[in-house]
């Protein structure tokens, strides 16, 4: 029976710690990725980001993708302290381990897109601006393009859980390609917006963080995110 | 239904909703779904999602009007920065995108903004030992800014699901200025944060994809090719 979408997030969706050794066959991430290709909507049909797949033979690239995000998380705390906003810095996040153990990884970086026909003929003919075709206007729009990463993102995560894969995101990794470059992830050229790791979870962080500390990690109330005008 | 299907069949984009007043109870379930089941990095959910519901006439016009001017204002820089060579003349009752009137006349209109967090007891703990939360820092809400909308992304995409779920309808909007205080200038006082995305709801009465079948140019308005959107290394 088909399971409806609360449900699958409430059931099926974990924060990873680490995954198995198991790797899903490429054709269920190929379907995966053409069903979310295929139903996200973006702004004048733009889609101005690419999504990056490192597949499982991309071993030493994912170790690479976990040590820039440990490098960043150390250097946010650097910064926060210098600014006074942090007492101290640590040595590491432990639950970056999903970065390098999954079988498949998923990154998204910003695209620089070509107007279709229709949109086209609206930029010559009404005077249309299509933004999105502008190097100069990445970073001003890099929160319209982040939002249609996420719905990307979510319905990737419906369509990967439906087939049982597990699925973990990770935010925090430093924007400037530069030091992407710097790891030797030469591959990369455009500003990097998110990752997605997917395969079998073998440890969820709520169960190697022990359940007293899982009961005290909780989300803001409802009545803090969401307000009636 | 199948995820993928729902998703297929029912999300299109509406030009204007009919004026039938979907249940309260509806959205608020829906809400209350996307917030359920929405992730957030350090469990900050570092946005906050405003709920304009039928009553809210005027300031869903200001929001419309603070929209045509964002319209307007982008592609008047465009024709100054050389990149473009006209524009389309928008303004309030001269020129209006006809597909932004979702924006003034839909029963609910949900927009979403950036929030200041507070750490829960567990991150309070981390705090101590050196984690930074930066999601509780004015200073810092430009600078994570693509971190925040990729979740706001995630939130929508849920609460489309739960809305069309329901049998309703919904558009996006992502045209408008982000400057809370150009909201207060059009009388949105309430407003004191950052603006990322705008979402009506409703039933729809018609859809932009009938005026392109009308036109027999849906073939024109198509999305990139797949393979320029995944790219395996």
């Amino acid at each position: 029976m088909q399971m409806n979408t609360f449900d699958l997030l409430e059931t099926k969706r974990k924060q990873v710690f680490n995954y198995s050794d198991k790797i899903p066959d490429k054709g269920i991430i190929e379907d995966a990725l053409y069903k979310a290709w295929k139903t996200t909507p973006s702004k004048n049909n733009a889609m101005a980001y690419e999504v990056v797949v490192w597949g499982p033979d991309k071993k030493s690239e994912k170790q690479a993708l976990y040590n820039l995000t440990q490098k960043s998380c150390i250097e946010t705390e650097k910064t926060g302290l210098k600014e006074g906003l942090a007492v101290s810095v640590s040595t590491g996040n432990k639950y970056f381990e999903h970065i390098r153990t999954n079988p498949y990884m998923f990154t998204f970086h910003q695209r620089l897109a070509t107007p279709n026909e229709y949109h086209k003929e609206s930029i010559e003919k009404k005077g249309m601006f299509f933004d999105q075709a502008h190097k100069s206007h990445m970073s001003k729009i890099i929160d319209s393009v982040a939002v249609e990463v996420g719905l990307f993102a979510q319905i990737l995560t419906n369509n990967l859980l439906e087939v049982g894969l597990d699925v973990s995101y990770n935010s925090c990794f430093t924007r400037e390609i530069k030091y992407w470059h710097n790891w030797g992830l030469t591959n990369i050229t455009t500003r990097p917006i998110l990752m997605l790791s997917c395969g079998y979870g073998e440890i969820y962080r709520r169960n190697h963080n022990g359940s007293a500390a899982h009961k005290t990690d909780v989300k803001p109330e409802h009545q803090d995110v969401i307000t009636w005008v | 239904m199948k995820h993928f299907d729902l998703l297929e069949q029912k999300r299109k984009h509406v030009k204007f909703y009919k004026e039938d007043i979907p249940p309260k109870d509806k959205v608020e379930r829906a809400l209350y779904k996307a917030w359920k089941t929405s992730p957030s990095k350090n469990n900050a959910m570092a946005y906050q999602a405003l709920v304009w519901g039928p009553d809210k006439v005027k300031e869903k016009e200001a929001i419309h009007g603070l929209v045509v001017k964002c319209h307007a204002d982008v592609e008047d820089q465009a024709v100054k920065d050389g990149q473009a060579i006209q524009t389309q003349g928008a303004k309030v009752g001269v020129y209006e995108n006809p597909y932004y009137r979702h924006v003034k006349e839909n029963p609910y209109l949900i927009t979403v903004h950036s929030r200041i967090a507070q750490p829960n007891v567990y991150y309070q703990k981390q705090v101590e030992t050196g984690h930074f939360f930066d999601q509780a820092h004015e200073s810092h809400i430009e600078k994570i800014i693509d971190s925040v909308a990729v979740e706001v992304g995630i939130f929508i995409a849920n609460l489309t699901n739960y809305l069309l779920e329901e049998g309703l309808d919904i558009s996006y909007n992502s045209c408008f200025n982000r400057r809370p205080h150009n909201w207060h200038k059009a009388g949105l006082n309430m407003v004191d944060t950052r603006p990322i995305v705008m979402m009506s709801c409703g039933y729809a009465k018609r859809y932009r994809q009938e005026d392109m079948e009308d036109w027999k140019i849906k073939h024109e308005d198509i999305k990139p090719e797949m393979k320029e959107i995944i790219k395996w290394i």
